[in-house]
């Protein structure tokens, strides 16, 4: 989004872009302290059809758990689980009477026990001769379940589904010949079923000494609200050297809040390489319900360690190195940590990706 | 500062005018580095709602319970 509307207010133009096929392939591994193990392999093309572009994507990821889970402590799961998940969308932009674009996006994905199916519209329309780029779009999701195993004592209906709408707006300003500034915010609204049948909370039963801790099922709201918005710049330096800043916040009707600031220094080699650093701070509020362990039989509980106060640090390195006139290498690594308030471990997680893009 | 509030509010609304002619630094690829839209960027919006419970800023957060994980 943030390149079709940099181009777009540069002049540049998507149709221009979309004359000529795009196509890029990744793979990445990622590994954590917690057991993860995930590969995956991407692959996108874009190619002219019809005055527009046709986009493709896909993106399959078999994920490797080993039974640790020693931050949350509520998985019942035993055993290691193996499985494979299948993700494609495609996709159709055009360009319409010059200064706007309007664009369809449909997506799914499929893993042994869920199913989801999502589609968007959107468009942009640039504005005050591309001095300013005004982007807009809805969208509608549907996600559908049916759990190899859950709680006996499990109130949601399995399998069960849960559906989501979503929106969201953003603009884009020239502030000068080297600054751009950005702002934005989107929202979803989700309803169904928002519970895990996999993840157990913890409930203390017993008193004193005879106090001992009981899986339960994890009982959420069957409706959320969700919210982010953000503001940013990016600003060239000179030299080849852009800074990139941003502040993001996110924010649900279950109470959790977060602020996400990030920063990033992109700096080109050559004619066409690319050497990019960047950091992200991602801080966030529990959620009014969360509780590590809980007593009696609460409305709500959940076993979820993301819906528990978090600070996280992720910083990446990525470069572009072109190896032909039409042929660019892509490498990315990533370090994050993820310290869940009030659980003893955090999550160290590691990312290495090698790709290629044809032009 | 009211100076400052009022330069603010002109250059958001649009009264700065760069020409077409000025945006090369504007259109160079370092300035385009940042969530560029490709694979790269899908997958980070992933691994936040990984970990995470709000996503990416800025992106419609995924509609995925964490059921899956």
């Amino acid at each position: 989004m943030r390149r079709a509307l940099l181009l777009a207010i540069v002049g540049a133009g998507r149709a221009a872009a979309a004359a000529d096929p795009d196509a890029e392939a990744r793979s990445f591994y990622y590994t954590d302290n917690d057991g993860l193990q995930v590969v995956t392999v991407a692959g996108r093309a874009d190619v002219p059809v019809g005055g527009g572009a046709l986009s493709l994507e896909t993106m399959i990821d078999a994920v490797d758990k080993q039974a640790i889970d020693a931050t949350s402590g509520a998985s019942i799961t035993t055993g290691e689980l193996t499985k494979e998940r299948y993700e494609l969308a495609a996709g159709y932009a055009a360009d319409v009477g010059g200064v706007a674009r309007l664009r369809a996006l449909a997506r799914a994905s499929h893993e042994p026990d869920y199913l989801s199916f999502s589609g968007e519209l959107g468009g942009e329309v640039a504005l005050a001769e591309r001095n300013a780029t005004l982007a807009g779009f809805i969208g509608y999701g549907h996600d559908a379940l049916d759990p190899t195993s859950h709680a006996p004592e499990d109130t949601v209906a399995w399998p069960a589904t849960h559906q989501r709408v979503v929106g969201g707006l953003s603009f884009s300003q020239i502030l000068g010949p080297r600054l751009v500034a950005e702002a934005g915010a989107a929202a979803t609204w989700q309803w169904g079923a928002l519970s895990s049948p996999y993840r157990r909370a913890i409930l203390l039963r017993g008193s004193g000494v005879l106090e001992h801790p009981v899986p339960d099922a994890e009982r959420h709201p069957d409706t959320r609200g969700r919210g982010t918005a953000y503001a940013g710049a990016s600003w060239y330096a000179g030299g080849g050297l852009a800074l990139h800043a941003r502040l993001g916040g996110y924010a649900d009707t279950w109470g959790v809040a977060a602020l996400v600031p990030e920063a990033t220094v992109a700096f080109e080699i050559g004619e066409r390489g690319l050497l990019v650093l960047g950091y992200q701070y991602d801080r966030q509020g529990r959620a009014s319900f969360y509780q590590q362990t809980y007593q009696g039989a609460p409305e709500r509980q959940t076993g979820d360690r993301r819906l528990g106060a978090l600070d996280a640090h992720l910083g990446w390195l990525e470069i572009d190195w072109p190896i032909s006139p039409s042929v660019t290498l892509l490498a990315l690594f990533q370090e994050s940590y993820f310290g869940y308030h009030g659980v003893g471990r955090g999550v160290e997680a590691h990312i290495a990706s090698l790709g290629i893009q044809l032009k | 500062m009211r100076r400052a509030l009022l330069l603010a509010a002109a250059l958001l609304a649009g009264c700065v005018t760069v020409h077409p002619w000025e945006r090369e630094d504007l259109a160079r690829r370092s300035m385009a580095a940042r969530g560029d839209g490709g694979v790269a960027t899908r997958y980070q919006h992933k691994l936040l709602e990984t970990q995470t419970a709000g996503g990416a800023a800025g992106a419609a957060p995924g509609g995925g319970c964490g059921c899956s994980q």
